[in-house]
């Protein structure tokens, strides 16, 4: 059982409207060596990418360890393509941008969530939402802190009218995001499926919607 | 076609001209209760027939005086002189003998036949195989060494390298969809409602169709012709109850049965959150002593409560069958069937594994069935003809997650047609014959041939060739505890670009007797296409669906000996086999493919009431696919958020390597006890797994337990650890 030779891992998730790109490319693990659980990074040397598109061609800069970035406009329903090589090897694939995203609930920017009403059936709360996407495969909502962390993530199915967070004074920020069938096989999965040809990894796009939370 | 009715013209003109010579018209039944017996050997030198379903034969062409031997499993084999022919129907009675582990090899004093080669009989209820926690219909099939099962737990029967779903189960010769309780662990027959559970291995009989593999064949029970019988059994699983009698001329049996913790519960006016209740009834009306028909009824609830007390998930098998003959005369019968048959599940919001289950499930079925059977001497001709209606709905709706949804709502006609020819051509007894399936635009031809040639009285070789088909399939999941345990998925040949599973298969036997000494081998292949299952996760791509079509091949040799003496008998099985499946990109072990198999039962009496059985099985290890790298996803944001999600597995080849064997001891003891008024009873008590495993095959551990665990690599684990199981069973009847 033993593994066959490196794998390199790709991650990218090109969001429309975002002036930069980030991706992150790390070696992945051996089964047969001790687990550390930090990734280990494919140095930038080795790392030969670019990204296509309607907006043209860009190659990935580095940024830090393992980090790269495009300064590459993502629009709505357009194809992007990734190919090059890491440490020689080819690696390529594609992503097809959802079309459309609509967040008609919650419609203001910020989302207030008033206890004594939101929150009757405590512990959970409740607002209601109307979203519609085109061209999506799945909608993901990430609840985050001030810090950016990722505290809670909830997935609606079609038909849901009402979103339940968990009543922490700290979550702040609301991220609803339209995925592509590439991020939609891999993000918050338990068994993630590669959209990287020679790697293994995500490359794929979303429509972003972003709202504040506060709670009162 | 021209061809096929010249044939038949043909045979029917060589069987006719026959039918003038002397004949007997026999039934054979249990002497104790006369209940009928079906598929008893009838011989006469080398002509061998088989009772049917009311127990009745017919022998022709006969130069008086002769001999008849009868013989058949759980009875004394008898011998029967007529010096003239009978001027009524011959009444043979069998009588009942205790069951040796060595009868489910070879049947039967002095008879090497193995008429329905690759077939195992087991009679239930009788203890003959090592009883395993509680007492199992499907499971008691592992006495058969082309069975195994892909757990502990699992009672549906994996039968010489097919899943559960490409055989067919019938029930009183009806086809009985899907009789699980809870995670297939039990089957939903209760055992005190069976006579005799018959596996028969492909190509089979071609008046079975609905089947690309083999035949489960449960024979329920009847009712005696004079007196009562009944009697109640108590495990730490279920409660059951049996009455038989006669009323009218009409045999009427019935058995019912519970979860013994929900009676329990009920009785003390509670309510236990998980439940189930079945029940049989079976009527064999009779004219002067002879059975004319007979009527089958089973059913079959399951029921989970949620939090409120409402169904979080129901299920339930119904099955209705009567078959009578339309008419009889001299070598001639016209036998009738009818059946209806549902099969529902729901559920109600199930929340699993992080997903929410919603299903809505119905596949009902209403048919007849036609069969004009003509025999002479050593020839018979059968035709018949099957049309049936069904409705298939299966509507799955999966909140996220890796599980299978669908959504299919089909009436459909489908018209089964077949004819077979069995004739003896010197030693060598053939049997031809052809059926046709179709429904929905697909049609299938299946050819099946099955020959015998007896060497002596010790020794009977037999070939087999022949094609099954299936044109609607049952999903299969090739993991031990998958998905499909809650649920089950049907897609139809024809629709979608599906379709029909389709087989051909081939076998040869041997068959020997010497003393107390048996032995019975068979060499098996089989080859075929339109294997459905689900996708494993691990196989799955972006946008690809999530079951899967391909071909599948298997081979194997299976070796069977018995012992049987006047305290103990045995048998010894040795099973090797390859079951492989291409799904695209060659050939791969099957899941559940097992190279080896070791299994050994034993039976001793102790004293005059007292039996002590062992189980001792060892199957190589199943296939794995192994783990090739780890992963630990986090896709960087603008926000320059990572979004660290638990580490993954990317897998190899699937199936591309082993796991580790598994291997189990069962021991069971029994003591016989005779109470007032002819009343008498058992108590067992049985350790299932003494050795505490390993009885499951390993898997990568949780991903999650990679954090943290310090510096070791990646673990392979069992998928599950099975410590020594007691259990007891107290069966009492009058």
């Amino acid at each position: 059982m033993a593994p066959t030779d490196r794998l390199p891992v790709v991650q990218g998730l090109l969001i429309a409207g975002e002036d930069s790109q980030f991706f992150r490319l790390t070696w992945a693990d051996s089964p047969d060596s001790a687990y550390a659980g930090t990734p280990d990074p494919i140095l930038l040397t080795d790392v030969a990418l670019t990204v296509s598109g309607p907006g043209g061609t860009q190659p990935l800069v580095p940024l830090g360890s393992g980090i790269f970035t495009i300064i590459l406009p993502i629009l709505p329903d357009s194809t992007y393509q990734l190919s090059g090589t890491i440490a020689g090897a080819a690696i390529s694939a594609t992503t097809r941008v959802p079309g459309a995203f609509i967040v008609a609930q919650p419609a203001a920017d910020t989302v207030v969530i008033t206890e004594a009403t939101d929150c009757a059936d405590f512990p959970d709360c409740h607002i209601p939402i109307d979203l519609s996407a085109t061209g999506a495969t799945r909608i993901t909502i990430e609840v985050r802190d001030s810090s950016n962390t990722i505290l809670q993530v909830i997935e609606p199915v079609a038909g849901d009218t009402v979103l339940t967070l968990i009543p922490f004074k700290n979550f702040t920020r609301l991220y609803f995001y339209a995925l592509d069938a590439n991020a939609a096989a891999f993000v918050y999965t338990e068994e993630p499926a590669s959209s990287v040809t020679g790697g293994y990894g995500l490359f794929g796009s979303a429509l972003l919607v972003r709202k504040g939370l506060r709670w009162q | 076609m021209s061809r096929i009715a010249g044939a038949v013209l043909l045979t029917t003109l060589l069987v006719g001209r026959a039918s003038a010579q002397a004949r007997v018209e026999g039934i054979v039944v249990d002497s104790a209760t006369a209940a009928p017996l079906p598929a008893a050997r009838v011989m006469v030198g080398a002509r061998t027939v088989l009772s049917d379903r009311f127990g009745r034969f017919v022998l022709t062409d006969l130069s008086f005086p002769v001999e008849l031997l009868v013989a058949r499993i759980g009875a004394r084999t008898e011998r029967v002189v007529i010096d003239a022919p009978p001027a009524g129907i011959l009444r043979i009675a069998l009588v009942p003998r205790a069951i040796q582990l060595a009868d489910l090899v070879v049947a039967g004093e002095g008879d090497p036949s193995l008429v329905g080669i690759g077939r195992w009989s087991i009679p239930v209820g009788e203890g003959v195989v090592p009883p395993v926690g509680v007492p199992d219909l499907l499971r008691e099939l592992s006495a058969a060494p082309a069975v195994t099962q892909s757990t502990l737990f699992s009672a549906r029967p994996l039968i010489r390298g097919y899943d559960a779903g490409e055989a067919t189960l019938l029930l009183d010769g009806f086809d009985l969809p899907n009789p699980y309780h809870l995670g297939r662990t039990f089957s939903s027959l209760p055992p005190e409602a069976v006579e005799q559970v018959s596996i028969a291995t492909a190509p089979l009989d071609p008046s079975i169709g609905g089947s690309s593999g083999a035949a489960v064949d449960i024979l329920g029970r009847t009712g005696p012709a004079t007196d009562r019988t009944g009697g109640l059994y108590l495990s730490p699983v279920s409660l059951a109850g049996w009455m038989g009698g006669s009323l009218g001329g009409t045999r009427l049996f019935g058995a019912a049965r519970s979860l013994t913790i929900g009676s329990a519960a009920a009785v003390a006016g509670k309510k236990f959150p998980y439940g189930f209740r079945d029940l049989y009834l079976s009527a064999l009306p009779t004219h002067g002593g002879t059975p004319v028909a007979r009527a089958t009824l089973f059913a079959s609830h399951d029921r989970i409560a949620d939090a409120d007390g409402g169904d979080a998930m129901a299920w339930g098998v119904f099955l209705a069958g009567v078959r009578f003959d339309a008419w009889r005369r001299e070598n001639d019968k016209l036998e009738v069937t009818a059946h209806a048959t549902h099969f529902g599940e729901e559920i109600d919001g199930l929340e699993f594994d992080g997903q929410v289950i919603d299903v809505d499930n119905d596949l009902a079925r209403a048919g007849l069935g036609l069969e004009w059977s003509h025999a002479v001497g050593d020839q018979r001709l059968s035709l018949g003809v099957d049309p049936e209606w069904s409705r298939i709905k299966n509507q799955v709706t999966i909140t996220s997650g890796t599980l299978t949804p669908a959504d299919e709502d089909v009436d459909r006609v489908a018209l089964g047609v077949y004819g077979s020819w069995g004739a003896r051509l010197g030693k060598l007894r053939t049997n031809l014959g052809l059926r046709y399936d179709a429904a929905g635009g697909v049609g299938e031809w299946q050819p099946r041939l099955r020959a015998e040639l007896p060497l002596g009285p010790k020794w009977i070789l037999g070939a087999a060739v022949g094609r099954s088909a299936r044109l609607v399939h049952q999903v299969a999941d090739p993991r031990p505890t998958g998905d499909l345990v809650l649920y089950d998925l049907w897609k139809i040949a024809g629709a979608d670009g599906i379709p029909p599973a389709r087989i051909d298969h081939a076998q040869l036997s041997m068959g020997y007797r010497r003393g107390a000494f048996l032995l019975q081998g068979a060499l098996f292949a089989s080859r075929g296409g339109g294997m459905l299952e689900v996708t494993p996760p691990a196989a799955r791509t972006i946008g690809g669906t999530t079951f899967r079509i391909g071909d599948a091949r298997t081979a194997g040799l299976e070796l069977q000996s018995g012992f049987e003496g006047r305290r103990r008998s045995l048998t010894l099985s040795y099973v090797w086999s390859r079951s492989e499946r291409d799904w695209g990109d060659g050939w791969i072990p099957w899941a559940q493919d097992r190279h080896h198999l070791v299994r050994l039962m034993e039976q001793e009496r102790l004293g005059r009431s007292w039996r002590a059985s062992i189980l001792v099985e060892g199957l190589s290890a199943a296939p794995l696919t192994p783990v090739d790298h780890i992963v630990r996803p986090g896709t960087p944001t603008g926000d320059g958020s990572t979004g660290f999600e638990l580490p993954v597995y990317v897998y190899g080849i699937e199936n591309s390597a082993r796991g580790k064997a598994t291997f189990r001891v069962d021991l069971g003891l029994e003591k016989e006890f005779h109470g007032p008024w002819g009343s008498a009873g058992t108590v067992n008590l049985s350790l299932t797994n003494l050795t505490f495993g390993p009885v499951t095959p390993i898997r990568p551990e949780d991903p999650a337990d990679l954090l943290g665990n310090g510096s070791r690599p990646l673990r392979y684990e069992r998928l599950f650890d099975v410590p020594v199981i007691p259990s007891f069973g107290f069966r009492f009847e009058f």
